[in-house]
């Protein structure tokens, strides 16, 4: 099976995985079989789901309208929908990975800040 | 040994028609095979830049035209691929490889090339506006640009490809009210923002220096240079400020001339979208970063007089073809309505997929 299509089969249960690398400690993306840094084999591991929003914007395609941006998650830049109150440099996480036309479909959500009382 | 190039060709940039690839590569061919003193029988090398799926491309139109070349393939680098078609043919060349290269380019209007389906990391939003949005969106943010800026862009490349026959929206005329109110796309993007996928082939030749010299106006290689950053929208840079391959090859495209950004008299940037111009005035070395939009009105250097890609239309695999004949046009004073006084040195910038490419060739009369 590709790469590819294990990452969307277990986005369709909504876990979001990519290739890792357990001697360098570091996720790989795109998924590699092979650590693009020590060329060692590589395995499957869920990508850290806390990151940071870079940029958002708007779109009015159509099946898309609706807010989008690219975050940032452990060094994996991903695109997906947002709230419309998330602006960017806000801590997000990834709400919701999903299968849409055989295309991840991610939606990320703002990282609530709990205050110490 | 120098690296020259001596005769260029482009076909009207059109919506689909029944033409195949290698029908328009050979078209445009036939049309430069006319004007150009070296003999068919010259020619070494043949380079078809393309992002269709038809295979062994470089061999069939090889035989269409009748040549018998040293070397023939395809090349596809997505937009970048006109230009790495010449880089190609430059390396031949310098060599010792080969002596005359063609370069032709073409392109079908529903080209896969349109759209990168590999980056999975774009998800939902894998149609090339949504990348280009979060880049004006960064630049509005940061540095203050405005839509008006962008629509300036829009409104003069297309102004300028009113004096191109081979432009795709040649007898369009646009006013700026119409290209600020057109419909909004992806914010801040609308749709005179965006250039309109097309079909059409642009051919040049490239020779060595010996070869030449038996030319009329041979345009000069200074420069050339090609930076790639990945395929991955999410792997370009750090932020979303600079183009950073735009930045790399620009360097040492300059550094390899002994040349500087003050010393281009004429320039074709990648407009793909209108952000895109802007980015490479500052990535090139134009202007310092966040400036872009301070430079738009400037007089000199010239910038895309022959339409950009948001007045010609882009046909993938033509378009860095067309926009190096442009400049070589300029610098031999047969650009006719379009041409410009003056001109020495010129710049072409082509680019592809988010940036993550960029060849820059600069070109010395």
């Amino acid at each position: 099976m590709k790469l590819i299509d294990i990452i969307i089969n277990n986005a369709e249960k909504g876990i979001l995985i990519t290739s890792y690398c357990s001697s360098c400690k570091i996720h790989i993306w795109p998924p590699n079989h092979y650590c693009k840094s020590c060329s060692k084999k590589t395995g499957f591991r869920k990508i850290n789901r806390k990151g940071v929003l870079l940029e958002k914007s708007f779109s009015y395609l159509p099946d898309l309208i609706g807010n989008y941006g690219v975050g940032e998650f452990s060094g994996i830049r991903m695109v997906g929908s947002i709230d419309p109150s998330i602006l960017p440099d806000d801590r997000i996480s990834i709400s919701q990975v999903g299968i849409k036309d055989n295309k991840l479909n991610l939606e990320f959500s703002k990282i609530k800040i709990k205050r110490l009382k | 040994m120098e690296i020259a190039i001596d005769s260029s060709n482009t076909q009207e940039f059109t919506k689909a028609s029944d033409f195949t690839p290698a029908e328009l590569a050979s078209k445009s061919i036939i049309d430069l095979l006319g004007k150009t003193q070296i003999q068919k029988d010259e020619i070494d090398g043949l380079i078809v830049s393309s992002s269709s799926n038809d295979s062994y491309l470089g061999n069939i139109v090889s035989e269409m035209i009748d040549i018998r070349p040293k070397f023939s393939t395809k090349i596809e680098n997505l937009c970048n691929s006109g230009t790495s078609g010449i880089m190609l043919a430059y390396s031949l060349i310098k060599s010792g490889l080969c002596n005359a290269v063609l370069v032709t380019g073409a392109e079908k209007q529903d080209s896969p090339g349109n759209k990168l389906t590999w980056d999975s990391s774009r998800g939902q939003y894998d149609m090339p506006i949504h990348w280009a949005a979060l880049y004006a969106q960064n630049h509005f943010r940061k540095y203050g640009t405005t839509e008006e800026d962008l629509a300036i862009i829009s409104f003069k490349n297309h102004a300028n490809a009113n004096k191109n026959m081979n432009a795709f929206f040649y007898d369009k005329h646009f006013t700026y009210s119409s290209i600020i109110n057109s419909k909004m796309m992806v914010e801040p993007l609308k749709k005179f923002d965006c250039c309109y996928p097309c079909e059409g082939s642009s051919s040049i030749l490239v020779l060595s220096e010996t070869m030449a010299k038996r030319t009329e106006v041979p345009i000069w290689i200074k420069g050339i240079s090609q930076n790639n950053q990945g395929a991955s929208f999410g792997s370009i840079s750090n932020d979303l400020n600079s183009i950073f391959s735009t930045r790399i090859a620009a360097r040492e495209a300059f550094r390899q001339s002994n040349l500087g950004p003050k010393d281009i008299d004429i320039v074709e940037i990648h407009d793909a979208f209108t952000i895109l111009e802007l980015l490479a005035y500052e990535d090139i070395g134009f202007v310092k970063k966040g400036q872009g939009r301070k430079f738009i009105e400037e007089i000199t250097p010239y910038t895309n007089v022959r339409g950009g890609l948001l007045g010609c239309g882009h046909p993938i695999g033509a378009t860095g073809i067309d926009q190096t004949n442009e400049i070589v046009l300029q610098l031999q004073g047969k650009a006719g309505l379009r041409q410009k006084k003056d001109c020495k040195n010129g710049l072409v910038h082509n680019m592809a997929a988010a940036g993550t490419s960029t060849t820059v060739i600069i070109l010395q009369k």
